[in-house]
This record gives structure tokens, C-alpha cells and sequence, in this order.
């Protein structure tokens, strides 16, 4: 079980939440400001259409405001921005008909990897910016589900229970979406490069 | 990828490259148990760029204002304030019109009067007309949401 990080601001943002609730002038933008990056990672990265994530940001913060007085303090204000940021982003892609995960053993799952270094050598060109660019487009690939873990995960550094409690999702399948997940990427890679373990 | 199970030493090496990369330990080398891990993990970590446009905070924050929902608690008193103002000033000219009839239709009889008289209707009915529209535009905005 990997142990929840301690909260950046814990006190700093219950100051916040009352002074937004308290209607005192900028606290709002201040509470955007400090959470919009956690917002534009895990909707881009859903959505990956950046003006759409561009909307979805605001709607988020939008219902973020509209149901902070229900916010109770028993998660860290950065979970709960960003389980709104989730929900927000999951109902775009319901919406558009766009399916959020594979099934675990999809004998599919692996066509998307499968198709982005179409047309290009990377053997031939090992250098680690390339590799760099084409894992990042690799990643991009990945379900939308999974995307998002993996940036909740190693780029938010939140827990696998905060991620839980985001999505929906039990804790064990959240671990094993991040196994199978980051195990593709692997994968790929080695198939791609020649790089081993 | 087909039926990929778990693998508990597989995982403790992604969780070792995650965490040397998230606290730089070490540098990227092409040595070392989990060079592809630690690979992945580091483009994990690169933040993708924020294209927000640079006001969004402020913008998003004035967005919201106007719906002032969670605001509706400390909002209420100045309502009730407004309201209470409001009913005197009604009470009063109901007072103040009984009490000064007569010398009120003798007021209105005269032409200046009735210009002055005229002149507060139309002024009443603007504002009227401007809290109105107010009302209407809020509520747009709101279904808008």
C-alpha cells in the first residue's frame, strides 16, 4: 500500500476556502490560480483537445465554486478540485460517446501503442529527445482512463487511495491500471528501442 | 498488450524508477535495473504546457461571482436590510399621502406639478425597467450554466 503524501497547503487552503465562502475580493482567483495547473493536467489529458480543456477547466471551477460550501474538509482541497476536474472531463467524454478505458484483456489494447511510430525509424534515430517524444505520444495514446492515472499519479503526486476516491475507482484497480499501464509503456518501449532491463 | 497480471516485483521496480525520478536520485543512464521505468517515469512527470489564457483565474472568478451561490448565507441579511428600507419607505408615503391629499391634488392640479409628477413616473419606470433586465439577464447566464 503506498502511503498518502502529505497535503501542500492543508491550512493555507482551509484560509482559502473560508475567505471564498466569506466573499472576500480574490480569494477565488487565488484559489483558481493555485489549482488550475492540477485542473489543465488531468483534463488535457483526458480530453487531449486543449480547447476543450480549455472549457472544461472552467466549468470545473465553475461548480467548484458553486458547491464549495458543501466541501467539508475531509479530503485535501487539491482532491477535490481535481475529482470535480474528473467528473467534468468523464461527462465530456460520455457525452461524445468516447470510451474513457480498455478492458484489462482487450487482445485490442495494444493497436493504439502499436500505430504511433508508424513511419518512423526509431532504431535509426536513438537519440533521447526522440525517444523522449515519441514515449510522450505514446503515452497520449493510452486510454483516457489510464492517461489520467498515470498524470494523477507520477506528475500530481497524489495517492493511489486520493486517486480512488477521484475517480471512483477501487484502490486495487487503480494499482493495476497503473501496473498494466506503465508495463505497456515498457513494453513498447523495448520493442521500439532495444532498451532492457 | 494481452492479460498483463500482476506482478508484485514488477511493481515495486516501477515504484523505484517513479520515486528516483520524482526525487531526482539519480540521472537518466543507460546502465541500471530499470532504465526503461525510469524513462517512462520522467516523461510521466513532464508537465504537459498550461494553455490557459492568462487571465483565466480572474476571468473564471468574475464568471462566477454574479451566481454567488455558496455567498446566499451573508448575502441574505443585506436583502433583509433592503426589504425592511424598502417597506418603510411604502408606509410612509401611504402616511404621507393621506395626511397631504388634499394639498397633493391641488399640486398635481397645477402644471408644474403634474411635469414633476410625469417626470417621477417616468424616472420610477426606467429604473424599473433596469432592475428588470438585470433579472432577466442573471437568469439567462444562470440557465446558461
Amino acid at each position: 500500500m503506498i502511503r498518502p503524501e502529505p497535503t501542500e497547503f492543508p491550512d493555507a487552503d482551509r484560509a482559502l476556502v473560508e475567505a471564498v465562502l466569506a466573499r472576500v475580493p480574490r480569494s477565488f482567483e487565488q484559489l483558481i490560480s493555485r489549482y488550475q495547473g492540477l485542473c489543465w493536467h488531468i483534463v488535457l489529458r483526458m480530453v487531449r483537445n486543449p480547447e476543450d480543456a480549455r472549457d472544461i477547466c472552467q466549468e470545473t471551477f465553475l461548480r467548484v465554486f458553486k458547491y464549495l460550501h458543501q466541501y467539508r474538509f475531509d479530503s485535501p482541497l487539491k482532491s477535490w478540485v481535481a475529482q470535480v476536474a474528473y467528473s467534468v472531463a468523464k461527462r465530456h467524454l460520455e457525452r461524445k460517446r468516447i470510451p474513457i478505458a480498455d478492458e484489462p484483456d482487450d487482445p485490442e489494447a495494444g493497436s493504439l501503442l502499436d500505430s504511433v511510430s508508424d513511419g518512423f525509424d526509431l532504431e535509426a534515430a536513438n537519440a533521447d529527445d526522440q525517444i523522449n517524444r515519441l514515449l510522450h505520444a505514446a503515452i497520449d495514446a493510452l486510454p483516457a482512463l489510464q492517461r489520467s492515472l498515470l498524470t494523477m499519479y507520477h506528475l500530481d503526486e497524489l495517492s493511489i487511495s486520493e486517486i480512488a476516491t477521484i475517480t471512483g475507482i477501487a484502490e486495487g484497480s487503480v494499482k493495476s491500471h497503473l501496473f498494466r499501464s506503465r508495463k505497456r509503456l515498457r513494453q513498447w518501449l523495448e520493442l521500439r528501442t532495444g532498451v532492457t532491463t | 498488450m494481452t492479460n498483463q497480471s500482476f506482478d508484485d516485483g514488477e511493481w515495486q521496480a516501477q515504484e523505484r524508477a517513479r520515486k528516483t525520478v520524482r526525487d531526482a536520485a539519480l540521472p537518466l543512464g543507460d546502465e541500471g535495473a530499470d532504465v526503461a521505468y525510469r524513462r517512462i517515469a520522467q516523461a510521466l512527470r513532464e508537465p504537459p504546457s498550461i494553455n490557459l489564457p492568462r487571465d483565466f483565474a480572474a476571468d473564471v472568478a468574475k464568471l462566477a461571482a454574479p451566481s454567488a451561490t455558496p455567498h446566499r448565507a451573508k448575502a441574505d441579511p443585506e436583502l433583509r436590510i433592503a426589504g425592511t428600507l424598502a417597506g418603510i419607505l411604502v408606509v410612509c408615503c401611504v402616511v404621507a399621502g393621506f395626511r397631504y391629499a388634499d394639498a397633493l391634488g391641488s399640486l398635481l392640479a397645477s402644471p408644474l406639478g403634474a411635469w414633476s409628477f410625469s417626470a417621477l413616473c417616468c424616472a420610477a419606470a426606467a429604473q424599473g425597467f433596469q432592475l428588470l433586465t438585470k433579472q432577466i439577464a442573471r437568469g439567462f447566464e444562470a440557465s446558461l450554466r
